[in-house]
């Protein structure tokens, strides 16, 4: 059986794109789900769901609720003081990485 | 969480998803259902039918949230060594071993998926038809694909055949004149057409299902 390099690879990421986009703007979650499945960075929103609560878990994120026009309060997720730590750690090493595999594998010659 | 003044429609599909998420962490079953809710809610029944189009099977949620929990739980020693921060116990009752987590059921297992993946790539081998379409039950009968996979990988090998039985009417037609010839087939597009294309298509398909299902179970 091949092993799905790509799977893999999102799984070792979609945390901190989910810390990126929430450095953006506070974001509830659908809009989260509709980002990263449009992306195909999650398959669906069943597995947001669990991310965010590891993350809530290790006070990466916080959560607050917030009246929306129609409809129930939403239950917003924010990035807190030690997701940006983490995210600016995570962007530190992501560069020279990617660097560094680009300079085993090379570019694609097409 | 489920209002009575929304659609039926948004009121079943809370009721079926909240019900395929058991045995997910109470917390995060908590979560998914009221992030639907609140999505769904005040949507009139045609916009709601639309969001839950583009949500999916709650049964494949339900998959997802279960894999995504184990996986979680599986990596979430390695992050705590990296922050310094204890382990969750939100996360705690999905961790495998001995405790009281419920046992997943057999069609999101990984030898669940071997056979599916078997019987749709060889089942035209073993048993003619019937054992493709065997897979393609146990297919339907896991939450492991959503509904757009299992139609793409029910539909595809007849998809092909069409396709390429259009081609050759196209063919004919630019050739003679006319689609149907007294010749009409010639048993090498007999073959092709209703035997190789489907078989290579079929076996393409079952790759592709079991290359998805092994990354839901891992």
């Amino acid at each position: 059986m091949t092993v799905d390099v790509g799977s893999q690879l999102r799984k070792g990421v979609v945390e901190f794109c989910i810390l990126g986009l929430l450095e953006r703007a506070p974001l509830y979650g659908w809009l989260l789900s509709d980002a990263l499945v449009s992306r195909g960075m999650i398959a669906s929103i069943g597995t947001l769901y669990p991310i965010l609560s590891r993350l809530r878990a290790r006070g990466l994120v916080s959560t607050y609720d917030q009246a929306s026009e129609a409809g129930p309060a939403r239950k917003y997720y924010r990035l807190t003081a030690e997701g940006t730590s983490q995210l600016a750690t995570f962007r530190g090493q992501w560069t020279p990485f990617t660097a560094a595999v680009e300079s085993f594998i090379g570019k694609d010659p097409l | 969480m489920n209002d009575a003044s929304d659609p039926q429609v948004v009121r079943s599909y809370l009721a079926q998803l909240d019900s395929a998420l058991a045995g997910v962490p109470a917390d995060v079953r908590r979560d998914i259902v009221a992030g639907v809710a609140e999505e769904l809610s005040g949507l009139d029944a045609a916009a709601a039918a639309s969001r839950i189009e583009q949500l999916g099977d709650p049964a494949f949620i339900a998959a997802e949230a279960r894999a995504e929990a184990r996986t979680g739980s599986g990596s979430q020693s390695d992050a705590s060594a990296t922050t310094g921060m204890d382990a969750p116990p939100a996360t705690a009752p999905s961790s495998p071993g001995p405790g009281s987590a419920p046992k997943p059921p057999a069609s999101t297992q990984r030898w669940y998926v071997v056979v599916t993946a078997l019987l749709v790539d060889f089942g035209f081998f073993v048993l003619p038809l019937a054992g493709w379409v065997l897979g393609i039950m146990l297919m339907w009968s896991s939450p492991l694909w959503n509904r757009r996979e299992k139609l793409y990988i029910t539909l595809a090998p007849a998809a092909a055949a069409t396709l390429f039985g259009l081609i050759v009417a196209i063919v004919q037609f630019a050739t003679t004149g006319r689609i149907f010839t007294p010749t009409g087939l010639s048993s090498w597009n007999f073959v092709v057409g209703f035997g190789v294309i489907p078989i290579a298509v079929a076996i393409g398909t079952g790759i592709y299902l079991s290359r998805r299902g092994w990354e839901r179970t891992a």
